[in-house]
């Protein structure tokens, strides 16, 4: 489909170049000119509260949010809109309960902060596996979503093209994050950030402005036009309303709670911060951020029910995601500028994104695997940064290649893999790591991998990979597994083999746990 | 500082040598334990009204749909109402927590610092605190 006139699609373009213009001159005006491995992870710990504070909501505000959530409000109302409150939740869920603590252990990655507890190579190892299992759908729905956007907006349907475009703009961004590190990105995320703030408050304002000022208007206007007004403002509409369903919707938004903000992104911009009260305000500031940017991303949803409609959409398929520049359109009319923003706001976010995720994915690779490999560790300082940025591209690589085979897949069912292996595996380790003295590495290896090979067989055999209209095998049937989000499972499980393994385990104290506790709570010797 | 008990007494030089907090002085350090139970109870109180909030709320419109689905004013229905309430709740949590970390938890923080300025694991941390590379 393809609505874009072709002065609109020259005015996309010139803003496409712009950003990705601006993108370029912010990392190699900011790149390190040291070989400093603290300057590529942390960037130097120079960001105040606010920029830290922005770069966090701008790495914890992707696509996902900004396309998927809306998308499942305009297309199943009242079950986007708890989507959307979760996702606030989980992020002041991690300031309260993880973020100081976790700034205080210190370090570059969440491996090297567990690591001032239990020490070695194999909790380094286990904690680098669930960040990359983690960073990945979160790559590869960020890099599909180019290509589906795309289509929207220059009207080709060719698989061929679509392709070339999430090959070049991944590389992109790619080489961003191994050239600019955590400086480099962090300041791509504040212009994004800054950008999808205007636009969205610009384009709800005059969404609103379209139903006359009126709330009430609005959710009528939107229930009307979703072509199923009795059931629209109500819940079951993403799942069905059988108990399966419930259970299913109630897995999911439970996963979105403990997970969606325990990812490694967000996790390595706590890293930044000078010390724990720095990282307590930036995350005031991002939580604050977060909340407005989803509570005007929920009436986008709505906006686009009411004035685009969307009768017969299933929530989360791709198709979906071009809601927001369906909105954009009909409210600007004839002129374009509104797409063209639009538009240059969403690439923003994709760039951004990608380049976030892969930055963290590539550092917990090459931090707490590669170079810690024997044929490595010589020279380690100087070559670190080297390590590093070719962690960042092999990451990127893998990324690329696996978003081009799983373009058509339901991009919440993949968002729900990867907030469902944090929840299951990153949240509980870091909770019983602050929290519980009797925690040991064994627990702390049976939960990750235990949890994380649940979750992922559990995923295979659900309806999310064959046996349904929207799966990705549709038209094969191997499910015996009935809910798509595996977490009211996995979750618990998590917690439970973390304790079992604790308990089954050799207990042996490898760390004072007085002094880990005093580091905890005070932060003192952090670098 | 003078409150405050030392955190080592002179009597136990191995744990001096070895750069770790003493094993039994648990009770001599009021400081410590005022700050783990300050710090635990305003994280846990904050975390709980938010994962209960959340999971209730969630749990009400998805088990319960009919009560949720119940109008209250025009469109507005009783699960829409509770939405705008959860706004609340991240506003009040977020409030108070900082809150609470600032008044009931930084100061002790401070203290337990300070009076470990002269102490061997201190010292030890602050020069780079190999032991945990």
């Amino acid at each position: 489909m393809n609505f874009a006139s072709p002065g609109t699609q020259t005015a996309i373009f010139v803003c496409f170049i712009a950003f990705v213009g601006l993108c370029l001159l912010l990392c190699t005006w900011s790149a390190p000119d040291t070989d400093d491995a603290s300057e590529f992870y942390t960037a130097g710990r120079s960001l105040g509260p606010l920029g830290n504070g922005l770069a966090i909501s701008g790495d914890y505000i992707t696509v996902v949010t900004l396309l998927g959530t809306s998308g499942v409000v305009a297309a199943a109302g009242y079950d986007g809109m708890l989507i959307a409150c979760g996702t606030v939740m989980s992020l002041l869920l991690v300031m309260v309960l993880v973020a100081e603590p976790l700034r205080n252990l210190g370090g570059y990655t969440l491996g090297e902060a567990l690591s001032r507890r239990m020490p070695g190579r194999r909790v380094r190892v286990a904690m680098a596996a669930a960040t990359l299992m983690v960073c990945l759908p979160f790559l590869v729905v960020q890099l599909s979503a180019v290509s589906t956007l795309l289509s929207y907006l220059l009207g080709f349907d060719g698989q061929g093209a679509a392709t070339v475009c999430v090959v070049s703009v991944g590389i992109l961004m790619i080489s961003y994050a191994a050239l600019g590190g955590m400086r480099g990105t962090g300041l791509i995320q504040i212009a994004k950030i800054v950008l999808l703030c205007a636009t969205v408050v610009l384009l709800a304002a005059l969404t609103i402005a379209h139903l006359h000022w009126s709330l009430s208007a609005l959710l009528r206007a939107a229930a009307a036009g979703s072509g199923r007004p009795g059931a629209f403002l109500r819940p079951g509409l993403e799942f069905g309303t059988g108990t399966l369903g419930r259970l299913d919707d109630f897995s999911l938004l439970a996963a979105v709670v403990l997970g969606a903000a325990c990812t490694p992104h967000v996790t390595m911009r706590l890293f930044a911060s000078r010390d724990a009260r720095q990282a307590r305000g930036a995350m005031r500031w991002a939580v604050a951020l977060t909340g407005v940017v989803c509570a005007l991303v929920v009436v986008l949803g709505l906006g686009v029910a009411a004035v685009v409609g969307t009768a017969g959409a299933r929530p989360g398929d791709p198709s979906t995601l071009g809601g927001v520049l369906l909105l954009s359109h009909a409210l600007g009319g004839q002129s374009g500028t509104l797409v063209a923003l639009a538009a240059c706001t969403i690439f923003a976010t994709q760039l951004a994104a990608v380049a976030g995720v892969t930055l963290a994915a590539g550092s917990a690779l090459a931090h707490d695997v590669l170079a810690r490999t024997r044929l490595l560790r010589a020279s380690r300082e100087r070559r670190e940064v080297v390590i590093a940025r070719l962690g960042v591209l092999g990451i990127g690589v893998a990324g690329i290649a696996l978003s081009v085979l799983a373009e058509r897949w339901n991009v919440i069912a993949m968002v729900g893999l990867g907030v469902t292996l944090a929840a299951s595996t990153v949240f509980p380790v870091l909770l019983y790591t602050i929290a519980w003295r009797g925690f040991t590495r064994t627990g702390l290896l049976w939960c990750v991998y235990g949890a994380s090979a649940a979750v992922l067989v559990l995923t295979a055999f659900s309806p999310a990979v064959s046996g349904l209209p929207g799966s990705l095998f549709p038209n094969r049937d191997f499910e015996w597994f009935p809910l798509q989000n595996p977490g009211v499972v996995t979750i618990p499980l998590g917690f439970a083999l973390g304790w079992a393994g604790s308990r089954a385990g050799r207990r042996a104290h490898l760390v004072d746990y007085r002094d880990f506790e005093v580091r905890v709570l005070t932060g003192v010797g952090v670098d | 500082m003078s409150w405050i008990p030392p955190l080592m007494s002179s009597a136990e030089p191995a744990a001096r040598h070895r750069g770790t907090l003493p094993r039994r002085t648990g009770d001599a350090r009021p400081a410590l334990g005022a700050l783990r139970k300050e710090a635990r109870r305003s994280r846990s109180r904050a975390a709980l009204a938010l994962v209960a909030g959340f999971l209730g709320y969630a749990a009400l419109s998805l088990f319960a749909p009919a009560l949720a689905g119940r109008p209250v004013a025009g469109v507005l229905t009783v699960g829409i109402v509770i939405g705008f309430v959860q706004i609340a709740v991240v506003i009040a949590v977020a409030a108070g927590y900082t809150r609470a970390m600032r008044t009931r938890v930084d100061p002790l923080a401070d203290r337990v610092l300070a009076a470990g300025q002269d102490h061997v694991y201190f010292a030890d941390a602050a020069a780079g605190g190999e032991e945990y590379r």
